[in-house]
């Protein structure tokens, strides 16, 4: 039997488990490797095969509904939903990501990550999330 | 030298067997129950501390076997503590190696992954687990077929020899007690399958291990009924012994196989929930049943309330069983 597509989340970093949860679960879906009608496990098997609490996963997946991504059934899991694409994001929303892009660039470059490398990364990672 | 002595020097050296197997039957990254990574059994530490485990057992083992070898006529009080001594004398000595090898303990990331499909319930080849029922309820049926050539002196306990030893006046109860038992036991293990199956994780799950567990439903399935028969139906005590060995050996084949190979699935779980390697405490982990790090099989996550209510429900179920044991067999 093929196995469905994978997320994986590192305990012992300092991102919350939920935002971890959250992030690998949209890559996957703006990736199309979860399409519309898809279904998710419930939190109660996910939280399982992750060791960690119900309402870990129970918040990341309440998350993703609020995103538009998912469709939550009580006691039945999550299905993944066609979500319409939505208005381009407001100023303030665009400022936001910058920061947080800016941020992160700022940590790359101080850990020695070259600024065309950086760049290359960006590109490659733009044409898998087209 | 005497059937019993013979007996139990072969439980003893099953029982050396198994402890000295044990470290060989734990998953690769873990060694005494420790974090080590799979390469450090190879490191000259790591064969040394196994080689002086393997002698210590090796050499309890071979004491108390020579015991009973050596001393003829010896009171079944001293039989028994033979037979149980060097088995905590080995348990003292893995707790002992356990200590020694902790100091190399890994510390690694806590990476976890899981795969995005929808719960599949209990594996297709659940309904195996079946047919094992089909033996004590066909011994019922022959017994109730063959009533008048039951004895009206119906034995209920059997010696070393397979002569019995203790009889009562033949009933129902007596006669179809120890039977109706055998499927009470039989159900025992199958909820514990449907549980394990349900309150682990899958994803690192040993296809081979949920296979040993109706295997064993298979050789307790023929055990039981066999002993249900004994009235009618002489079974030397050395097949059933033999049986059971034989088990033995390749569930520790299977389980090696399963759990011990280099790419074998392994389960992420905090070393700090861990006490002694063996005993797992984590209230933030739903999991009810986790993969053990010593030998192969699961152990209850005591930090999860659920694991409390199936562990009552289960002995609950075992004490019910006991009492009909008792009741159906009571002189």
């Amino acid at each position: 039997m093929a196995g469905g597509p994978k997320i994986r989340i590192d305990l012992s970093s300092q991102v919350p488990a939920y935002r971890q949860i959250v992030d690998a679960i949209r890559v996957l879906l703006v990736n199309g490797d979860l399409r519309p009608g898809s279904d998710l496990p419930s939190v109660r098997q996910l939280a399982m095969e992750l060791g960690v609490h119900f309402n870990t996963v129970g918040e990341g997946y309440r998350q993703l509904a609020e995103e538009g991504w998912l469709d939550l059934r009580h006691g039945r899991g999550a299905r993944v939903i066609a979500r319409g694409t939505p208005a381009a994001a407001s100023p303030e929303r665009l400022e936001e990501f910058r920061v947080r892009m800016r941020n992160m660039i700022a940590e790359m470059r101080a850990t020695g990550i070259p600024a065309a490398k950086i760049a290359g990364e960006l590109r490659a990672l733009m044409e898998v999330l087209q | 030298m005497t059937r019993p002595v013979w007996m139990l020097t072969a439980i003893v050296i099953l029982e050396g067997a198994v402890m000295m197997a044990l470290p060989y039957l734990s998953p690769r990254r873990m060694f005494f129950g420790v974090r080590t990574g799979a390469e450090f059994r190879a490191t000259g530490a790591g064969r040394k501390i196994l080689a002086q485990y393997i002698g210590w057992v090796f050499g309890w083992f071979s004491l108390a076997a020579a015991i009973l070898i050596g001393t003829g006529g010896l009171e079944d009080s001293t039989l028994a503590a033979l037979t149980i001594a060097p088995m905590v004398l080995a348990l003292a000595t893995f707790l002992w190696t356990y200590f020694r090898v902790r100091p190399y303990a890994l510390k690694v990331p806590d990476v976890r992954e899981a795969e995005l499909s929808p719960e599949r319930g209990l594996p297709w080849w659940g309904w195996l687990a079946l047919p094992p029922f089909a033996g004590p309820a066909a011994a019922i049926f022959y017994l109730r077929a063959h009533w008048s050539e039951i004895p009206e002196r119906y034995p209920v306990h059997f010696g070393w020899n397979g002569a019995p030893d203790r009889w009562v006046a033949k009933s129902e109860a007596a006669v179809f007690g120890r039977l109706w038992f055998s499927e009470g036991m039989l159900l025992l293990m199958l909820l514990l399958w449907a549980a394990v199956m349900i309150g682990s994780r899958k994803s690192v799950r040993p296809t081979a291990i949920p296979g040993i567990f109706v295997g064993g439903m298979y050789l307790m399935g023929a055990v039981l009924t066999i002993v249900g028969l004994m009235p009618l139906v002489r079974a030397p005590v050395t097949a059933l012994l033999g049986l059971t060995v034989a088990f033995v050996a390749a569930a520790c084949m299977a389980g090696w196989r399963a759990n011990a190979m280099p790419n074998a699935p392994a389960e992420a779980t905090p070393d700090e929930c861990w006490t002694l390697g063996s005993i797992y405490v984590n209230s933030n982990d739903p999991a009810i049943f986790v993969q053990k790090r010593i030998g192969f099989g699961y152990t209850v996550n005591l930090g999860n309330i659920w694991s409390y209510v199936v562990l009552g429900g289960f002995g609950l179920f075992g004490a019910a069983m006991a009492t009909l044991i008792w009741w159906s067999q009571r002189g």
